[in-house]
């Protein structure tokens, strides 16, 4: 089996770096990144890895990481699925005290949960650190994070780290 | 062994509404190797559902990572992985190497070897003592946290630290083999294989151990694939599966070893194939200080960039100092992921550079955290008494999990 | 491996069981450290605290740059009056670039040990020791001035008989008299 005609064959947007031996398979359409993945699945990728965010000023790129336990051939190739999503513009609020409150709102797709059932903790994670929504996981949930957290998404790039206000009568 | 079986893709639909479940709270103080906390429904003594509870010992890898030049990331990624600082020190390194494309010298590489199995031998013998005493055996813990000493004392002679070692740079390793070392590993392997026969009589083979590990815990070899748990935990279910064969990294496709599977996948073949890779470990140690070769232990490209007092205290000292280099250190644009077998699992990273000084995006997978299925998949339908043998014996350690 | 997952029975078990744990209860295997009447001799490239050569350092910063927790801090020398900058000794050149100006001074309460300033100094001025045991009763102990932080550190414990620890294959650690 030749992982890189059978790979092309799935999506035709197939980035191969030779030099670091990656594989990354791009999804341009978000309709179709349960078709792929179940796809993929059938060669023999059979358990998520991880599953995380990149994040850029316009735009986040959710990034699974598949690996393969029970195929012989495939047990040495590391396969990235990527899907780029639009953030939507964040929402400025001024308060009653006048503060600014940015609302950053979060960005929803697809969950693989129904095709690797191993990526449901790293989708949680995914969640609460870049506000990923992942529409179809059965227990999205905060996981390590305390829930007050909701909404400041820590490792988006334009997170910045608030020390709680000290009241002093 | 349980009354009731659950099927394992049920448990998503298990309904524990109701009054009639107790809901246990185990934690999140300390309850077994770390702060975590444990969910529990329970009907009588049955367990029905688990719902772990982490992230009490968060501590932020990701963010401070993406925020420091590259080399600080060494000493936290080290920090999350107490039991495992080397590895970790490993992958994080092998990724960058990658990004800067740097291949270090072939002695470098074994060093990278070594240093690497010695490490493995002190993560199992902490999993198994602390395995030892959440089954109650105070014996077992005590011996397994005293054999650990022999090899961190290798350790400490080889690196100059005892577990925060800090040993591997981008482009080889930071001090070579010092004088007396052979003589020292080879002593010391010799009383871990006579120590191991003890083991094996009074904890292995001990049958209340095997009435309290046997069948319990199981987790099929299908099942084991589907979640994707890792490490010794796999393959006590029987995938045969090793980062160090199928990724080989270091000197490992030169080294000749197995990679020891069972079958049952039960918290005690967990248990044994612990002992068995602490074998194949001191096999290893052996094989690599007997062909390690001569030569470098720093890549020429970081060798050329040290100052003459550097060079002077590298010929004399067999000491790497650091270049300037490895401040102003910027790997060119890209990503890369490197995968290594630590003594729980794989540890998985994932690191986009964008040719700035601080990684752009710095991920990183830890072997406890791919191994939290045990607690929602695999605790089901055993009494609640079977809860501390799940846990124990699948060496979960919840400040490597949290990251 | 079907052999060794087979239950013993449970005699032989517990007889076995039972005269291992016998025999060191009779012999025990300690490897235990009579600390602080011992303390130990630690291996030369052993990490401990440190101080700095003041006549080899340049002022180049490198070590508060590298340093992962940022323990380290540059801070202008007050050699001489007038905070002057202190000339290179005598019959070494001078060398040209960053000027004698600032010195390192080390927090101690953040320093992690890595030895990542030791080994980026581009003239070799850390002195490395071994000293490894001190313990600090005050926060600005953890924080030593300029002045405290040009000695070296004092070791704990120097009437203490010197150890060193040596593989045993009865043992796996045993102590004997340094050399």
């Amino acid at each position: 089996m030749n992982i890189k005609d059978e790979l092309s064959k799935i999506s035709t947007n197939l980035v191969i770096d030779e030099k670091r031996a990656n594989y990354k398979i791009i999804i341009d359409e978000p309709s179709k990144l349960i078709d792929v993945a179940n796809s993929i699945k059938n060669l023999g990728f059979d358990h998520v890895v991880s599953v995380t965010g990149v994040d850029y000023p316009d735009k986040i790129e959710v990034i699974w990481h598949v690996s393969s336990y029970s195929s012989e051939e495939l047990k040495g190739i590391d396969l990235a699925i990527s899907m780029t999503v639009k953030k939507p513009e964040p929402l400025k609020q001024t308060d009653a005290q006048g503060n600014i409150n940015v609302n950053r709102p979060p960005v929803t797709v697809p969950s693989l949960v129904s095709v690797w059932p191993s990526g449901i903790f790293s989708e949680r994670e995914a969640f609460e650190m870049f506000g990923i929504i992942f529409d179809g996981h059965p227990d999205l949930r905060y996981l390590m994070l305390p829930e007050d957290f909701y909404g400041t998404w820590p490792l988006r790039k334009d997170f910045t780290y608030q020390k709680p206000k000290v009241f002093i009568e | 062994m349980s009354e009731k079986v659950y099927n394992i893709d049920d448990l998503q639909n298990i309904n524990v509404e109701g009054e009639k479940y107790i809901i246990l709270q185990i934690g999140p103080s300390h309850p077994g190797s770390g702060h975590m906390r444990l969910k529990v429904w329970l009907d009588g003594d049955i367990i029905v559902k688990v719902d772990p509870d982490i992230g009490f010992v968060h501590r932020t890898s990701e963010w401070l990572s993406e925020r420091r030049e590259w080399i600080k990331a060494v000493p936290i990624v080290e920090r999350i992985m107490l039991p495992d600082t080397v590895h970790a020190n490993l992958a994080y390194v092998l990724t960058v190497e990658k990004l800067l494309g740097i291949e270090p010298p072939p002695r470098a590489q074994y060093l990278r070897s070594l240093v690497a199995e010695i490490n493995r031998i002190t993560s199992h013998l902490y999993g198994i003592g602390i395995f030892g005493i959440f089954l109650g055996s105070s014996t077992v813990y005590m011996w397994a946290f005293g054999d650990r000493e022999p090899f961190i004392d290798l350790m400490e002679m080889l690196t100059g630290a005892r577990i925060t070692t800090s040993y591997i740079i981008p482009g080889g390793v930071r001090w070579d083999l010092p004088n007396g070392f052979k003589e020292r590993a080879e002593t010391v392997l010799q009383y871990m294989e006579r120590r191991l026969k003890d083991y094996e009589d009074i904890w292995v083979k001990n049958p209340v151990v095997q009435a309290r590990t046997i069948n319990v815990g199981t987790l099929k070899k299908e099942d084991a694939i589907r979640l994707g748990v890792v490490g010794p935990n796999l393959r006590a279910s029987g995938v045969y599966y090793d980062t160090r064969k199928h990724h080989p990294y270091a000197a490992y496709s030169n080294l000749d070893f197995e990679v020891p599977t069972m079958k049952n996948g039960d918290s005690y073949d967990r248990l044994l194939i612990r002992v068995e890779e602490i074998k194949q470990s001191i096999k290893l140690i052996r094989q690599i200080l007997k062909d390690i070769p001569e030569g470098k232990i720093i890549a020429d490209q970081i060798y050329n960039q040290l100052n003459p007092v550097m060079k002077k205290n590298y010929e004399e000292k067999k000491r790497v100092m650091f270049p300037a280099f490895m401040i102003h250190m910027r790997p060119p644009a890209g990503e890369a992921s490197a995968k290594v077998e630590a003594g729980r699992g794989e540890i998985f990273f994932y690191i986009k550079s964008t040719g700035d000084k601080y990684p752009y995006r710095f991920r990183w997978v830890t072997p406890s955290f791919r191994n939290l299925p045990y607690f929602t998949h695999v605790t089901v339908g055993h009494r609640l008494a079977d809860l501390p043998t799940i846990y124990g014996s699948i060496d979960y350690f919840p400040p490597e999990a949290d990251r | 491996m079907s052999e060794v997952r087979k239950p013993r029975d449970p005699l032989t078990g517990h007889v076995k069981a039972l005269a291992k744990g016998f025999k060191y209860l009779v012999e025990p295997n300690r490897m235990t450290l009579d600390y602080p009447a011992e303390t130990m001799k630690l291996p030369p490239n052993y990490r401990g605290f440190f101080t700095v050569d003041d006549k080899k350092c340049i002022g180049c910063s490198m070590c508060e740059m590298v340093c992962p927790p940022e323990a380290i801090t540059m801070v202008p020398r007050i050699i001489g009056e007038g905070g002057k900058t202190i000339p290179a000794p005598e019959g070494e050149k001078e060398v040209k670039g960053p000027k004698r100006t600032k010195r390192p001074v080390v927090n101690w309460g953040k320093c992690i040990f890595c030895y990542f300033c030791v080994d980026v100094c581009p003239v070799d001025a850390f002195i490395p020791t071994q000293v490894h045991d001190l313990a600090f009763e005050k926060d600005s102990e953890y924080r030593p001035s300029y002045e405290d932080y040009l000695k070296p550190p004092e070791e704990p414990y120097k009437n203490s008989k010197k150890v060193i620890s040596k593989a045993d294959l009865k043992r796996g650690v045993s102590y004997e008299p340094a050399p």
